[in-house]
């Protein structure tokens, strides 16, 4: 699985920047960019996994990273 | 028994040999041998090529005739992906009593474990 | 016996003699096979005292019950003895043919004894054991050894067949890094066992085998298959992860997580991880996806690099190996760290060692405590090509390579700077930044073998949330997930599955105990299993204890427990979750005391 295909336009090596309404949160950028709220993930704000099942209603401020991976693993 | 039939993906393979081990245990109770088994993958290191081949004719004797084949611009003697019982291989031949083993497609209906086990689409059964 | 054969086949190598003995079935239930087995026959037979290369030294070869079964992932053989690079138990652990093709012949395993004067290698066709000399294959590497062995057997159909172990010339010179290689690219990489394999003068065992291995029960095996399967096939790791990226998959979340080392660990996330992912591979270099025998996963990757400069083709590199060559380094060209990875398996050396070592020399060149004249060439951070020429050297024992071969831990020592040498035990740390995951550090300092994320990959939970989502940045709890990690590792590696399976939720001993009880009819319950793990851990610990290790030793570099970094801006905070790992192990200062020892039948 890759959320390739989620990306908005204007993005590079899956990076993109967005801007937001005040009090936006991590679900309202799921709703933006389309990408299912079911589908397994990992968050990552600002470097730091995110391991709360409220994840969604995260209040983001300006300037967070926000990292969504796929289910991932190896080694 | 002859509506279907194994299509085989050789470019899908990875090379596992989960399908040597499904089938030899179907066809033995309580035992896994691939050399026991109807279907033995040809693994090609070098080209990182995998061709899964499912026994077919029993031969008494080697072929006088041979031919090469080329997959992928590399050439293979037909030897390698032939399916017959044969005295020239290993293959398809119980070890120590040399009984030619064929693929009987697990029963009729048909119902190969070979493809029942493949993991990564390279073995399917299709309708004729 | 059923599952396992129930015989081994001893050969010592002084005299030449080699005899097949029975496994006490008794033995086998209480320590499930593998790694564990293994780690019992070696701790009866030798001193944990002895010189790791001397010939008094013992090399076992095992497999598990489920290796070669069909089972799912079922492809591992282990490797027992003690450790060069260590010093402590070793088990190395490899996927592939050879196990399978060894349980084919008759035998669970092998163990060596001994050493041979001249070099040899074994042969093994069913009944037929024969000593040949291996003089000819001596300095050749891993792929020409393999390559050569085939083209000796007369009938190439049965060549085909015949499945081979083997050392290259880092094994040869007793190189601490060396591992034992199998079917060209897979190895038994860690801890040095290649170097034990050439103090013996073993260049090779070559097996072919038709006699099959009986099962308990068929049907109750078949079901459990299935499950299993149905498992993997659910979980999102090893059912589309694994599969389309490999290992390397991690390498983005790892750095977005800021738990990447670079710059032998003197930071955290690394600016070009973009360029040396998984994601990046599989777009520029994945030519094929490959599976060792009946796995369903199918991780392993063929490569090819086209660049000039770096051209060739092979296997991987993997995760480990892309960061401690890659970012660890400094180094953003993928060709040349898969390069370097190429090289570490024709030559036989293990892949994550070997970064770990040149990243240490890159600091130490970085200080000025190494010069150029030291080394041969200049080993700055970034230096793509020196990666590349110093592997090789290490490889082949050749000027300062051969100074390096013997890793990071001796290097930093020799050259003054032992706080430079990132790892645990003497080896090489993998590529998770413990200050950014915490029980990964206790794991680290804990593992019996060293610093090493396949003895419980606590990482799972911490920073994948595989089987329950755990914050990585506290310490709270950790204890007890890193021994749950570790106990069940110890039962999937003896069972003979490959860890991976682990990274499927679910994936628990439930699972494993299915497959052990179709294939030995063992009707092991949970419980069982559980303390059979226990009861490995604990051997493997009162080896160690014996070979000289205190509670001392079970510590991290010094960067790691006093320079802040990662997310949280911290250390890992190991004095916080080492004296509760202790307790809830029922250790008393640090080893497993009388108590313990009658509870897991270990007096």
């Amino acid at each position: 699985m890759t959320f390739k295909q989620y990306l908005p336009e204007g993005s590079s090596e899956g990076k993109a920047k967005m801007s937001l309404d005040h009090g936006a949160t991590f679900g309202d950028i799921l709703k933006i960019l389309d990408i299912p709220i079911e589908l397994p993930k990992i968050v990552i704000i600002n470097g730091v996994i995110q391991i709360s099942d409220e994840i969604n209603a995260r209040v983001l401020i300006d300037g967070d990273i926000v990292s969504v991976f796929p289910p991932v693993g190896g080694g | 028994m002859d509506k279907v039939r194994i299509k085989i993906d050789h470019n899908k393979c990875t090379g596992c040999r989960h399908c040597e081990t499904a089938c030899s245990s179907n066809h033995y109770e309580n035992m896994v041998n691939p050399a026991l088994s109807r279907i033995r993958v040809y693994i090609d290191e070098e080209a990182n090529q995998f061709f899964p081949v499912i026994a077919g004719p029993f031969t008494e004797a080697e072929c006088t005739c041979k031919y090469d084949v080329i997959i992928d611009g590399k050439e293979y003697d037909e030897c390698s992906v032939c399916r017959a019982s044969c005295p020239r291989r290993t293959w398809f031949r119980e070890p120590g009593t040399g009984v030619a083993l064929k693929c009987d497609l697990c029963g009729d209906p048909a119902d190969p474990h070979c493809v029942q086990i493949c993991n990564h689409g390279a073995l399917a059964l299709v309708e004729i | 016996m059923e599952g396992y054969i129930g015989k081994i086949l001893r050969v010592n190598l002084t005299d030449g003699e080699f005899a097949v003995e029975d496994i006490d079935p008794d033995l086998i239930r209480q320590y499930v096979g593998g790694r564990g087995l293994g780690t019992k026959i070696l701790y009866d037979e030798i001193d944990p005292a002895i010189d790791p290369l001397s010939p008094e030294n013992k090399l076992i070869f095992l497999n598990g019950p489920l290796t070669g079964t069909g089972a799912p992932a079922g492809s591992r053989y282990m490797v027992i003895t003690k450790a060069p690079l260590t010093n402590t138990i070793a088990c190395s652990n490899c996927g592939g043919s050879f196990g399978p093709e060894l349980k084919q012949a008759g035998y669970d395993g092998i163990i060596f004894e001994g050493c041979s004067e001249e070099p040899v290698s074994l042969w093994i066709n069913n009944d037929e054991v024969e000593i040949r000399s291996a003089i000819d294959l001596w300095g050749k590497t891993t792929h020409e050894t393999d390559d050569l062995i085939k083209a000796e057997i007369e009938d190439k159909f049965v060549a085909r067949d015949t499945q081979i172990a083997c050392i290259g010339p880092a094994g040869e010179n007793m190189s601490k890094l060396a591992c034992i290689i199998s079917n060209k690219n897979r190895a038994a990489g860690r801890t040095g066992v290649g170097a034990v394999m050439g103090s013996k003068k073993l260049k090779a065992i070559v097996v072919r085998g038709t006699k099959g291995i009986r099962l308990a029960d068929g049907k109750a095996f078949n079901t459990a298959i299935k499950s299993a399967m149905d498992k993997l096939n659910a979980g999102p790791v090893t059912s589309e992860a694994l599969p389309a990226f490999g290992t390397p998959v991690l390498v983005n979340i790892v750095n977005e997580c800021n738990i990447l080392p670079t710059y032998n660990w003197q930071s955290s996330s690394y600016e070009n991880a973009g360029k040396i992912s998984g994601e990046t591979m599989a777009e520029t270099i994945v030519t094929r996806h490959k599976g060792c025998f009946a796995c369903s996963i199918a991780c392993a990757k063929c490569t090819e690099i086209e660049d000039p400069e770096f051209k060739g083709k092979g296997e991987g590199p993997e995760f480990e190996n892309v960061i401690l060559m890659g970012s660890s380094c400094g180094i953003d060209n993928l060709g040349a760290i898969a390069k370097a990875s190429y090289l570490c398996n024709e030559l036989g050396m293990d892949t994550i060692s070997v970064g770990g070592t040149i990243a240490t020399a890159m600091e130490l060149f970085e200080k000025g405590y190494i010069t150029e004249k030291d080394a041969g060439m200049k080993l700055n951070f970034g230096n793509a090509q020196a990666l590349v020429a110093m592997t090789e050297k290490m490889g082949r024992g050749e000027g300062f390579g051969a100074v390096m071969a013997d890793g990071g831990a001796r290097l930093a020592e020799k050259f003054g700077h032992p706080e430079l040498f990132m790892g645990v035990k003497k080896m090489e740390a993998p590529a998770y930044d413990p200050r950014g995951v915490q029980g990964m550090g206790l794991q680290y300092a804990t593992s019996n073998r060293g610093a090493c994320h396949v003895r419980g990959y606590t990482m799972a939970n911490e920073i994948l949330g595989v089987h329950e989502k755990v914050d990585p940045l506290i310490t709270d709890g950790k204890a007890a997930l890193v021994i749950t990690f570790q106990n069940l590792t110890a039962i999937i590696d003896s069972a003979g599955l490959c860890l991976f399976v682990a990274l499927c939720p679910g994936f628990l001993y439930e699972e494993v105990q299915g497959l052990l009880n179709g294939a030995t009819g063992f009707n092991y319950t949970v419980d069982e299993l559980v303390q059979a793990g226990d009861r490995i851990w604990n051997l493997e610990r009162l080896f160690n204890q014996k070979a000289g290790f205190t509670k001392e030793d079970d510590t991290l570099p010094k960067r790691l427990l006093e320079v802040p970094a990662g997310p949280g801006n911290k250390v890992c905070e190991l004095d916080k979750m080492l004296p509760e790992y202790y307790k809830l192990r029922g250790w008393d200062d640090g080893f497993p005391g009388k108590e313990k020892l009658a509870e897991l039948g270990l007096e």
